[in-house]
């Protein structure tokens, strides 16, 4: 019998423990961002450098697909990023609906958290830049106290903007600008079928009611200008 | 031995001869001659040390010395039985065996020329620790007195508690060489008979040479004597006793330990304390569950933890998961090394702690878990949160000092099951322990009988301590008188 239980659970003991990571093997990664380029993607992570007294550090890697952008910046780091504990993903104004709808799959194969802030910049070259020290942990809790205040960062975690897209309604994401270390926010980016329509500002914002859609229900024009 | 098998003769050489042969080369038997009556000779055989010297002095001596008249013949013996002895346990005995056995515990022999009879005299006065109160069961309210190494005053000590004909002692004797004296004690209207014949069987199997600590006949006896859990009880405190035989229970009495055997053992009595019932209802039932949650974390939390950073590190939340990752910084040991390691060196701790006289336990404990502990962690031997979930979880352990055997061994089972499965083969081995607990039973008694009840009354020594009033039945162990208050 004894001989028997060893039989089987001698060779599990062998294969088990391949998954095991050390939680200091990897890159914790807080903040994503997405920018189209001419060849493709430029896919940019920012993490926490535990080696080099926690500073936050910022990676790019480039490529057709997000995946393979993603698959370059793996290869150019010395442990594995890990976006699990990522906080917030940041949209460059100029992507496409393709690769809006590829992020979002990125992110729900690449497990994520469902909490995950999404927004939208003009440029995300900033945000990612060697003397910024903007985190996602910054960009998320910016957005908590913003939607405090004006109402709007309430709308954008991932799992309300796939329910959006798979209803083929519109939606809207914070807008922020970037101008060297300084991050602001100053409104909302429309979004409709994936793709980004137009940005209003802090005041407009204001009257975008949370859990309701702005697929033509909602005229901006006709109330902010 | 064959003069065991022998009876006394009427010659008196001839009988001492009889004890010099069988105690041949013994330092501590005495035979002390003397004339009774001032003229028939008599001797005293007992064993110094074991004898009250005093008593043997003024109850046996004296009167034997200083009787007016004896008969010469074959009833000597009798008339000094019924006349001459002020001492108040006397028996006639005509063989050596018993007389034998009688004088190995304390007694003394009377041997009158001319008789084929002897006199035992309870003259027992050996020293003993005395009534103390457990180091191990230690209570800030309640009883104090504590059980000592003699059997004969631990019954004593029930009785006195229990005042009434219906507590019975028996006495039997357990193994062949140190022909252990145990008592076994119940209380006659309220045992449950089947598990009393079920103990007397097993004791009756019992064949073993010495028998120096309740702990051999309680692995003798119970069912599963290599579990984790224990199948039955333990307990140096006389009240403790008391309670558990008004609830129907046995109590084995083994001389020459302060350790009381009571049985059967339900587990939800691991998490009882004794100060349980002599502090208020509430407060000890907050006490008692948290002593479940101090056991569930014992093992659970090295494990847990082990299983969240190495196999799950996205279940934690964000700002723990980056101090524990940067915590590992520069560590050289996986976190399973880690645990399994720190855990050894917490147990090494506090074995040495309890062997340690208590003035150098305390200063070790600072050295062991401060000093070393603190160095460790600067000189990045260690993590530190690694420290903290071990330490938890060894000070969860000791508050629940009746699983301690139970809590060692799971912490390293569950330690390997989280770091080579993740929380998969901690959720397997969480339910196997499950399974076994549930199958546990002591003595044909379930041991989980009061925990996995659907009725509510059976909850209410469990989990939480009820009022006295409202403790109006005994446990469903014992099947006799239930009612244990009216009203």
């Amino acid at each position: 019998m004894v001989k028997k239980l060893l039989m089987i659970f001698l060779p599990l003991l062998l294969l088990c423990g391949c998954t095991a990571v050390e939680p200091n093997d990897k890159y914790l990664v807080s903040l994503m961002g997405v920018e189209e380029t001419a060849e493709g993607v430029s896919l940019n992570f920012k993490y926490t450098d535990l080696s080099d007294n926690s500073s936050a550090k910022a990676v790019e890697g480039k490529g057709k697909t997000v995946t393979e952008a993603a698959a370059n910046i793996t290869l150019s780091l010395d442990r594995s990023p890990s976006l699990s504990h990522c906080e917030a993903v940041v949209f460059a104004e100029n992507i496409g609906t393709t690769l809006f709808y590829e992020t979002v799959y990125f992110c729900r194969k690449n497990e994520l958290p469902l909490k995950l802030r999404l927004a939208v910049a003009k440029d995300i070259k900033p945000l990612f830049s060697e003397e910024s020290s903007v985190s996602g942990v910054d960009i998320s809790e910016m957005l908590k106290v913003a939607y405090s205040y004006h109402g709007i960062g309430g709308h954008t975690a991932l799992y309300e903007i796939e329910t959006a897209i798979n209803l083929g309604e519109g939606f809207a994401l914070p807008y922020f600008e970037a101008g060297g270390e300084r991050l602001r926010l100053s409104g909302l980016g429309l979004y409709r079928n994936c793709a980004f329509v137009k940005k209003i500002g802090i005041k407009e914002s204001r009257t975008y009611v949370k859990n309701k859609n702005i697929s033509g229900e909602i005229n901006f024009e006709s109330r902010g200008q | 031995m064959k003069q065991l098998e022998e009876f006394f003769v009427s010659t008196l050489r001839d009988n001492i001869s009889l004890f010099k042969a069988l105690f041949d080369k013994d330092g501590i038997i005495r035979f002390r001659k003397f004339n009774v009556c001032g003229g028939i000779e008599a001797c005293l055989i007992y064993f110094d040390g074991m004898v009250n010297v005093e008593l043997v002095n003024e109850s046996v001596m004296r009167p034997l010395v200083l009787a007016k008249r004896l008969p010469a013949d074959e009833n000597a013996a009798e008339y000094v039985y019924k006349n001459l002895l002020y001492s108040g346990e006397v028996k006639l005995v005509g063989e050596v065996k018993t007389a034998a056995s009688s004088i190995l515990y304390g007694d003394t022999l009377l041997l009158i020329e001319g008789c084929k009879t002897g006199l035992i005299i309870n003259t027992k006065g050996w020293r003993t620790r005395g009534i103390s109160e457990p180091e191990n069961e230690r209570v800030l309210e309640g009883p104090r007195e504590g059980f000592d190494e003699a059997a004969m005053f631990c019954a004593a000590m029930l009785r006195r508690r229990l005042k009434t004909p219906d507590f019975c002692a028996e006495m039997t004797m357990v193994g062949r060489r140190t022909e252990t004296l145990v008592f076994i004690c119940y209380l006659k209207s309220l045992v449950n008979r089947d598990v009393l014949r079920e103990l007397k069987s097993r004791l009756k199997k019992i064949d073993i040479d010495a028998v120096l600590d309740s702990n051999y006949i309680t692995e003798l006896i119970s069912e599963r004597p290599s579990s984790f859990f224990k199948t039955v009880g333990t307990t140096e405190r006389p009240d403790v006793v008391c309670a558990q035989l008004l609830e129907g229970r046995i109590a084995l009495i083994v001389d020459g330990t302060p350790m009381v055997i009571t049985l059967p053992y339900l587990f939800s009595e691991n998490f009882q304390s004794d100060e349980d019932y002599y502090i208020n209802h509430s407060l000890a039932t907050a006490g008692r569950l948290l002593r479940m949650l101090c056991f569930f974390l014992s093992f659970s939390a090295p494990a847990v933890f082990i299983a969240l950073t190495t196999f799950h590190f996205e279940f934690l939340p964000s700002a723990f998961a980056l101090t524990v990752a940067g915590s590992r910084e520069g560590v050289p040991f996986s976190t399973l090394t880690e645990a399994l390691a720190l855990t050894v060196v917490f147990e090494i701790l506090r074995e040495t702690g309890i062997r340690m006289p208590q003035s150098v336990g305390h200063a070790l404990s600072i050295v062991g878990g401060l000093v070393v502990g603190q160095a460790a962690v600067e000189a990045r031997i260690i993590s530190a949160p690694m420290l903290i979930i071990v330490a938890l979880s060894g000070i969860c352990g000791l508050t629940v000092p009746r699983l301690k055997t139970a809590v060692f061994f799971m912490r390293f089972i569950m330690i390997l099951a989280a770091g080579f499965f993740g929380l998969y083969g901690y959720i397997f081995m969480l339910l196997a322990f499950l399974i076994y607990i549930l199958g546990m039973s002591s003595f044909g008694v379930d041991s989980t009988v009061s925990l996995i009840s659907s009725e509510n009354r059976r909850f209410k020594d469990v989990f939480r301590r009820t009022v006295w009033r409202n403790m109006k039945t005994r446990p469903e162990i014992q099947n006799n008188d239930k009612v244990r208050k009216n009203g």
